[in-house]
């Protein structure tokens, strides 16, 4: 029984029983009419909740009612020409009304919501459609599929006729595919994550191998071989990946071009993993101890999130200590462990202030190596700061977005601007512009073609950003950006925090830190109409990278709000407006998941047809005739029964009656009537 | 709205290290040259840089405006005024760090009150203990000074540190003493601008072996 209908008798219950103890000193005549009147109410409410629908009479040309689930995934030029083919000879044979619904991942519209995903899926579409079906009651369902999907054993067909269509693909000879891709639910950075992944040929060729690839985001992160034994027409690979930064990635796996047979839609498959951030592993070396750098581990160390690994120049080669060697704290920078052994297991690389230049045990070598982990994926910070060194020169050149020479600094005075296209325009941007006039001492120098502005102080560069191969560079170019956080008024005192927590995310490539300038889907399927959303960038135009860097197609944006259609070609594509430096990646899905082997389809259409379809060939004879059965002579219209004249009608003399008796109860006194028999003689004391 | 307040004072706003000093009751003789001789050591010893002087004055009102790291000198008949542990409180809720250090009879009393005035609101004031990191900061000390010296931490930085003996004041010393003083002193500013850095594995790794 439903909540609705238990809260229905409780009301009813409820009603009959309070009148029933409300009117004990009314006569029973009375009470057995408001009783009825009551009742009479509670009933009406039945229909509303049993949603009684409002049933027409159907002409006798409509009273059959057929359904055609169309497998929108599976076709193709040459099978949507068998639609068109199949349309027509329905309507010529004057069959009764025929509802055409188009299914792929889910049902797609007009009555369903989702989209063609490139891959079947019919137990989706038939929940979507649960409910039209039990409303249009038709009196068959005709399925047109290749069978490329699961069939799950609870399909509700009601109670219509069967019929079922096989929809063959094109078959072109000797093929291999990329089936089923299984890993973990959640994928951790930089810890290795298993992929299986099966592969299947039509036809046995002995022994065959073929070379995956596999790519993070476009970016290829490894090859492995798969493996054919004679006989067999499958095979599974289990590859370990690693993905560095935390969000969802789009994980494609490809067959190595012109390896994959005669069809190349089935060469290619892309998934969604989503990583989770292990904990996020920084070394800082720090030139000098100062307020700076002691703010900057304070917001730190308190991350749970963090492990920092901290080195600080305590004393220099100048220091006179007064002190013998075991009388010191001070431990040998252990530059060869650092810079060399384990420079490739940091995610974030920060250099404040430290003028390497100084110390003769830091050499070139380390600074090259860093460049090298920098644009393999590693963030780097570069913190301004007193001391004599630059970036004007060397790989630090090369990773810096400002070549600042050593004391190159002013005492500015100004206001902020943030470069809106960046991330800092959405979270302490916006303050910090609406303060009054400040000073600050800011370093400058030449910026590099590659890199931007975040930030501006006094027409200066205060955040600079730069991305070098695949890592992230942040150049923070003052060292007073602590007195954000010692000198802010009550309540304030986060400012600093949002600084630093921003910095970092945008470093460590998380995807919150990703502005997007064009609103466009992560994914979508080859050739899918979608929506583009361009907002204040019309006139510009839109384009498409491949992996090859190549600009696949270029979109001219002329509303902010316009039709588009995805490539044709599925794989991951970074999208940017023309010259723009920002770019979002964006899946396309191919035929992923409907081509299936001929046996696991004919499994499928196994399963079907024990569940009472019936084969028919799409080429011949229809299964059905216009002198077979008739359906219901009536057919619910969606209109709901309270919305019947009738019951405004019955609701208005039952309120009207309820009224008068209400009135009546109220006037009503038992002993009136026995006083009224005496009146007359009025009463004195 | 986010505000940045830029003060300007003497050591406002300079990243370099810099000591407020903070006078409780009768100033000690000689404070201004104990304090010139500690900047010009911490300077010459290590590779902290403080601005000259080193150091600046400051008056409970005035907290706010010098360095995030202030130096309470308790002397004699010092008194705790009204409004100073509140303003502690936001001084170090901001980051800054605060070092109390009191000699003489009233000092203990004194400085009992003021943390126990600054801390019992958030029920710290029992979590001020003696601590080892202090001893090797910078320069490696004898235990005693964990016991002498005590601190707070909270969120990997050290907010309060104690000591009821002197440390700056009164540096006149015998050669030793002073410079046992001075050591402890570097320790204390060192532990201010690196936090617990020292604790680190590496650190640690490194201090052990050559303890042994």
């Amino acid at each position: 029984m439903s909540t609705a209908l238990v809260l229905y008798f409780a009301l009813a219950t409820v009603l009959v029983v309070a009148q029933q103890w409300l009117l004990q000193r009314m006569p029973l005549p009375w009470r057995a009419v408001h009783l009825a009147i009551s009742l009479t109410l509670i009933a009406s409410l039945w229909p509303v909740v049993k949603d009684w629908q409002v049933e027409r009479e159907v002409p006798e040309r409509d009273r059959r009612l057929g359904l055609v689930l169309w497998d929108r995934s599976a076709s193709t030029a040459e099978l949507d020409g068998q639609r068109d083919t199949l349309s027509k000879r329905l309507a010529q044979a004057n069959v009764g009304t025929i509802e055409w619904v188009d299914f792929s991942a889910g049902c797609l519209p007009p009555h369903g919501t989702a989209r063609a995903q490139g891959a079947t899926d019919l137990s989706a579409a038939l929940t979507e459609l649960d409910d039209t079906l039990v409303s249009l009651a038709p009196d068959w369902i005709w399925l047109v599929s290749d069978g490329g999907f699961d069939l799950q054993p609870a399909m509700d067909f009601q109670e219509a006729d069967l019929y079922l269509s096989r929809l063959q693909p094109p078959s072109g000879g000797k093929d291999i595919s990329i089936g089923e891709i299984s890993t973990d639910p959640v994928w951790y950075t930089r810890t290795e994550a298993p992929l299986r992944v099966q592969l299947s040929r039509s036809q046995d060729g002995g022994r065959e191998a073929v070379s995956l690839l596999f790519r993070l985001d476009g970016q290829l992160v490894s090859t492995t071989p798969a493996l054919f034994e004679p006989g067999e027409l499958e095979t599974e690979v289990q590859v370990r990946l690693l993905a560095e930064h935390a969000g969802p990635h789009l994980l494609e796996v490809q067959i190595a071009e012109g390896q994959g047979g005669s069809k190349i839609s089935n060469d290619h498959r892309l998934a969604t993993v989503e990583v989770i951030p292990d904990r996020i592993r920084i070394l800082r070396v720090v030139g000098r101890p100062n307020w700076s750098s002691k703010f900057l581990r304070d917001q730190l160390v308190k991350r749970e999130d963090v492990d920092l690994v901290d080195f600080h120049i305590l004393r220099s080669m100048n220091d006179r200590v007064k002190a013998g060697p075991d009388e010191l704290a001070l431990i040998p920078f252990p530059v060869e462990e650092l810079f060399v052994e384990n420079i490739d297991s940091f995610d974030l690389i920060i250099w404040q202030n430290f003028d390497h230049q100084s110390y003769p045990f830091f050499k070139p070598v380390y600074l090259r190596n860093m460049e090298k982990v920098v644009r393999g994926g590693t963030g780097m910070l570069i913190w301004s700061g007193g001391l004599n060194w630059s970036t004007d020169r060397g790989p630090l050149y090369q990773l810096a977005p400002v070549a600042t020479g050593g004391h190159l600094v002013r005492e500015a005075q100004g206001n902020f601007r943030v470069a809106k296209e960046d991330f800092l325009s959405e979270s302490i941007g916006p303050d910090l512009e609406q303060q009054a006039q400040s000073t600050l001492r800011v370093y400058h120098g030449e910026m590099h073609p590659d890199a931007r502005s975040a930030l501006d102080f006094a027409e200066t560069p205060l955040v600079a950003l730069r991305e070098v191969g695949r890592g992230r560079v942040v150049q923070v170019l003052s060292d007073q950006l602590w007195r954000w956080a010692f000198e802010a008024p009550p309540g304030r005192e986060d400012a600093y925090d949002h600084f630093v927590r921003d910095l970092l995310k945008w470093m460590l490539h998380h995807p919150d830190s990703t502005r997007r300038q064009i609103t466009l889907p992560r994914q979508l399927a080859a050739g899918e109409s979608f929506e583009l959303l361009s907002g204040e960038h019309v006139g510009k135009k839109l384009e498409w990278l491949n992996h090859e860097e190549d600009v696949t197609r270029s979109v001219e944006l002329v509303s902010p709000r316009q039709k588009a259609t995805a490539p044709e070609v599925p794989g991951v594509y970074r999208v940017r407006l023309e010259g723009s430096p920002h770019e979002q990646t964006v899946g396309v899905v191919g035929l992923q998941g409907e081509e299936r082997p001929a046996h696991q389809r004919e499994k499928t259409f196994e399963g079907l047809e024990a569940m009472g379809f019936q084969s028919i060939d799409l080429k011949k004879g229809l299964p059905i005739s216009p002198d077979a059965k008739l359906g219901s002579a009536t057919r619910a219209t969606g209109e709901p029964w309270y919305r019947h004249p009738l019951f405004l009608i019955l609701w208005t003399l039952g309120l009207v009656a309820h009224w008068l008796i209400l009135n009546r109860i109220l006037t009503y006194s038992p002993g009136a009537r026995q006083r009224s028999s005496g009146q007359g003689t009025p009463r004195s004391m | 709205m986010l505000f940045v307040a830029l003060v300007q004072a003497a050591h406002a706003g300079d990243t370099r290290f810099g000591l407020s000093v903070l006078v409780l009751g009768e100033k000690p003789a000689n404070l201004k040259e104990d304090l010139d001789l500690f900047s010009r050591e911490l300077k010459i010893r290590s590779h902290v840089d403080p601005p000259n002087p080193g150091w600046t004055s400051v008056n409970p009102d005035n907290l706010f405006e010098a360095s995030p790291f202030l130096w309470v000198i308790l002397g004699a008949r010092a008194g705790v005024p009204e409004q100073l542990p509140g303003d502690l409180r936001r001084f170090i809720s901001i980051g800054g760090t605060v070092v109390v250090e009191g000699s003489g009879l009233e000092a203990p009393g004194t400085l009992n009150q003021l943390r126990r005035r600054v801390f019992d609101q958030d029920g710290e004031a029992d979590r001020v203990a003696p601590d080892d990191l202090i001893t090797r900061t910078f320069y490696i000390l004898k235990p005693e000074s964990s016991r002498r010296v005590r601190s707070l931490h909270r969120s990997g930085r050290v907010v309060w540190m104690e000591s009821r003996s002197s440390v700056l004041q009164g540096l006149d010393l015998s050669r030793a003493d002073r410079e046992n003083r001075i050591r402890l002193g570097v320790n204390l500013v060192l532990c201010a601008l690196t936090g617990s850095y020292k604790d680190d594995l590496t650190h640690i790794k490194y201090l052990m072996r050559r303890r042994k």
